[in-house]
């Protein structure tokens, strides 16, 4: 039987309660989120953990006559709670208690994920477990006892193709059938030493008044969560004084760290259940993947491959967008404005809603042509298990800049546009390694910059210029990186990734993820961008922006030396940064710059575009991601970086003869 | 032929070994003009337990542990992290961290 999705704004709004709520947990790269795009389609909602940036994800299925909810989690590496991800995830199980846990691990690699399969049973909510990638497995000559599995376990084990959509229903069945008949899993035991302290802390613990099992609770403390510690010292000070002498104890028998110890014990359970049920029946051979991982991870080719790859994908994102982009511009812009003043004429009022609906065209414009093919490019890369060579190339040199290898995708795409690249800061671990390289990436130039700096600089003077330039802002965005990790409060982390092996890339996943992802960017950046428009117009109207743009001229006349009306230019450009050019054309009446503009002008003017203030769809998405107060303090120390090395770059080049 | 204790990060590639030991980082520092910096605002350091006292805990999680085995696949040029193979899952980790892993081979 199939199963089909419904749109769950509808099931919400209609306050109809699922018959099932199913949670999906699991590790990074393991096919979790193909499973949940085959499951809810297009039907699902995506919002944030309430009081965190980490997407939520649910869906609503139907399913023979059930209606079922089902959640993705996000995906993580262990519940012993470090990243903001482990967090949610652990306490979505254990205060929200879904009705299914399904438990979706890598079968080339069981032993690892059952470690954290161990972790989930010890919440004590009913799962299913399920081998995805089997058809990877098979060829790596990986054969898996399910039985022996579910005999060890006690739970359903389910084997699935997830790219395939092979077995996806059958997790279902296995969830409503587990749903009726009820959940005896077997009980897992560590290790004697461990279980006679843990037995002793649950007995010690009582009643107490916290929504998580009480062994799980009594391993927690001896692993010393933190949490979990502060958590149970408000209710019982004493649970704790006893956790502490146990835990030396521990520590002193075995020599190591108590939650190393108790880490120590599950790994070795996992890795007894992994020889009961796995069975190598041939040696793992080099595959193809192993073979292109000698080019693209080697010290120059990787490099050399890197570059053609990001060139290939800028060159179609550049290439398709622009045509498509000026559909938007020359054809859909004038057609409609055209209908606008025949309708409603040319007055202040109609002038500033044109305004704001040149916005959205705007924002269409820029959603449909770029961020669109740069989204399904980039998760076509990630899906297909390239991005991760390209952080373990990078590492080293991100480290100049205090953050690790994974923080150079978001700054590669933020060559395309600020937007996505800022969102894209999330695969950072820690809030404090999201900061620096969402910094960062505002200062990467975008598509709009490189329209404003290639059409003054590369056009009248070559080039070598652009490059530098270019070069010259990717310093600086190295040099505040570093600046802020020295500062910024937390510990840096180095970079702990897994390096996925290839796969053929889901097309269905990819294509979800682009149009999910470009929703959100629509509605992040449309109120603050449409606001933004109907503002600059009144501004105009009204004639204040002349005003503003006089009271700037000590800036940008006496000490950047560009002509008066910079200013305009420069409030235009906020809006989106290619508005400084065609604005510029609009007030000279030409399009040849070079009457209006010396070479320093030009240059000065495309390293105050480059540096000054990000766009507002970029400030939309910095409010979002990181809070007024950092957003605040990210543009006036980008203002003042512009307006001081602008006014420096003139200077210098003046007395290197060009004026 | 005895065993000798070394960093992760002095075995060649294609190396086998066996983890004895994940070693603890030290308390981190608020001298130096950075240090003094962070004080001054009142950012100290979160989290506490110095650098790496969470990675060694994200490193068990991923069943890199003492007594696993650990074999070195590839490392970054330039001092960039370094491929390993455990449980025949391939990670990439922080030259670093990589060095706070001692093997016995």
């Amino acid at each position: 039987m199939k199963y089909s999705s419904i749109p769950a704004r509808g099931i919400r709004g209609g306050h109809v309660k699922p018959d099932l709520r199913v949670a999906l947990a699991g590790q990074a790269n393991v096919g979790k989120s193909v499973i949940f795009n085959q499951l809810t389609g297009l039907h699902q909602h995506i919002a944030n953990w309430p009081g965190t940036t980490v997407d939520k994800a649910e869906g609503t299925l139907y399913y023979k006559g059930l209606i079922m909810d089902v959640i993705d989690l996000p995906g993580i590496y262990s519940l012993t709670h470090l990243s903001i991800e482990e967090k949610i995830s652990r306490d979505y199980i254990a205060r929200e208690k879904p009705d299914i846990v399904v438990n979706v691990v890598d079968a080339t690699a069981l032993e690892r994920h059952l470690i954290f399969t161990l972790q989930l049973l010890e919440l004590e909510r009913p799962l299913v477990l399920v081998l995805n990638m089997m058809d990877l497995a098979e060829k790596y000559g990986i054969k898996i006892d399910v039985d022996a599995l579910r005999e060890e376990l006690g739970v359903p084990v389910i084997t699935t193709i997830a790219t395939r959509g092979r077995g996806v229903a059958q997790i279902l069945d296995a969830a409503i059938e587990l749903h009726r008949t009820g959940y005896s899993p077997k009980k897992i035991r560590y290790g004697k030493e461990v279980e006679e302290r843990v037995e002793r802390l649950e007995a010690a613990l009582g009643e107490i008044d916290l929504p998580y099992p009480r062994r799980w609770i009594a391993l927690k403390l001896l692993e010393k969560d933190e949490e979990i510690w502060g958590l149970v010292r408000e209710r019982n000070p004493r649970v704790i004084e006893l956790a502490s002498e146990l835990i030396t104890e521990l520590e002193n028998i075995h020599g190591h760290d108590s939650s190393i110890i108790i880490a120590n014990e599950r790994a070795c359970i996992a890795s007894q259940i992994a020889r009961r049920c796995i069975r190598i029946v041939k040696p793992r051979k080099p595959t193809l993947g192993d073979r292109f991982d000698e080019i693209a991870t080697h010290p120059i080719l990787g490099y050399v491959l890197a570059a053609i790859i990001f060139a290939g994908l800028f060159l179609i994102v550049f290439g398709v967008g622009g045509i498509i982009a000026e559909i938007f511009e020359e054809y859909l812009s004038e057609i409609m404005r055209d209908a606008w003043v025949h309708v409603l004429g040319i007055n202040p009022i109609s002038e500033v809603c044109w305004s704001a609906i040149e916005s959205i065209l705007f924002l269409l414009g820029l959603a449909i042509p770029y961020i669109l093919p740069l989204y399904f490019l980039t998760f076509l890369l990630e899906n297909w298990g390239y991005l991760a060579r390209v952080s373990f190339l990078m590492d080293s040199l991100m480290h100049k800049a205090g953050v690790h290898g994974k923080a150079v995708i978001p700054m590669l795409l933020g060559f395309g546009c600020n937007v996505p690249a800022c969102l894209a800061a999330r695969i950072m671990d820690t809030w404090r390694e999201r900061i620096i390289t969402i910094l960062m990436t505002t200062l990467v130039p975008c598509s709009a910059v490189t329209v404003v700096v290639m059409g003054l600089v590369g056009r009248y003077l070559g080039a070598s210029w652009v490059i530098g330039l270019y070069l010259l802002a990717l310093l600086i965005a190295f040099i505040l990186g570093s600046i802020a990790s020295r500062i910024l409060p937390g510990v840096p982390v180095e970079l702990i990734m897994e390096m996925p092996s290839y796969k053929v890339p889901s097309i269905k996943t990819i294509l979800t993820m682009t149009w999910i992802r470009l929703r959100e960017y629509l509605e992040i950046a449309a109120p603050l961008i449409i606001a933004m428009g109907a503002l600059v117009k009144v501004l105009e109207i009204s004639g204040l922006l002349d005003l503003i743009s006089s009271a700037l001229s000590p800036v940008t006349s006496s000490w950047l030396g560009l002509p008066r009306e910079t200013g305009i230019l420069l409030i235009f450009g906020i809006l989106r940064k290619e508005l400084i050019l065609t604005t510029l054309a609009a007030l000279l009446g030409t399009i040849d710059f070079s009457q209006a503009l010396t070479p320093n002008q030009m240059i000065t003017l495309s390293i105050v575009t480059i540096l000054y203030i990000p766009c507002a769809a970029t400030i939309s998405v910095l409010l979002k991601e990181t809070g007024a107060k950092t957003t605040l303090t990210i543009v006036l120390a980008e203002i003042s970086l512009a307006i001081l090395l602008g006014g420096i770059a003139s200077k210098f080049l003046l007395t290197l003869g060009i004026s | 032929m005895s065993l000798m204790r070394v960093p992760l990060t002095s075995l060649s590639e294609g190396q086998e070994a066996v983890i004895v030991e994940i070693a603890f980082g030290g308390p981190p520092s608020s001298a130096g003009f950075w240090g003094g910096l962070r004080r001054r605002l009142g950012w100290g350091w979160r989290g506490g337990g110095g650098p790496g006292c969470g990675a060694v805990k994200r490193l068990a999680d991923l069943g890199i542990l003492p007594g696993a085995k650990i074999k070195v696949i590839r490392k970054a040029p330039l001092g960039g992290p370094i491929e390993v193979e455990v449980h025949g899952s391939r990670f990439i980790i922080g030259r670093g961290l990589a060095s706070r892993i001692i093997v016995e081979a």
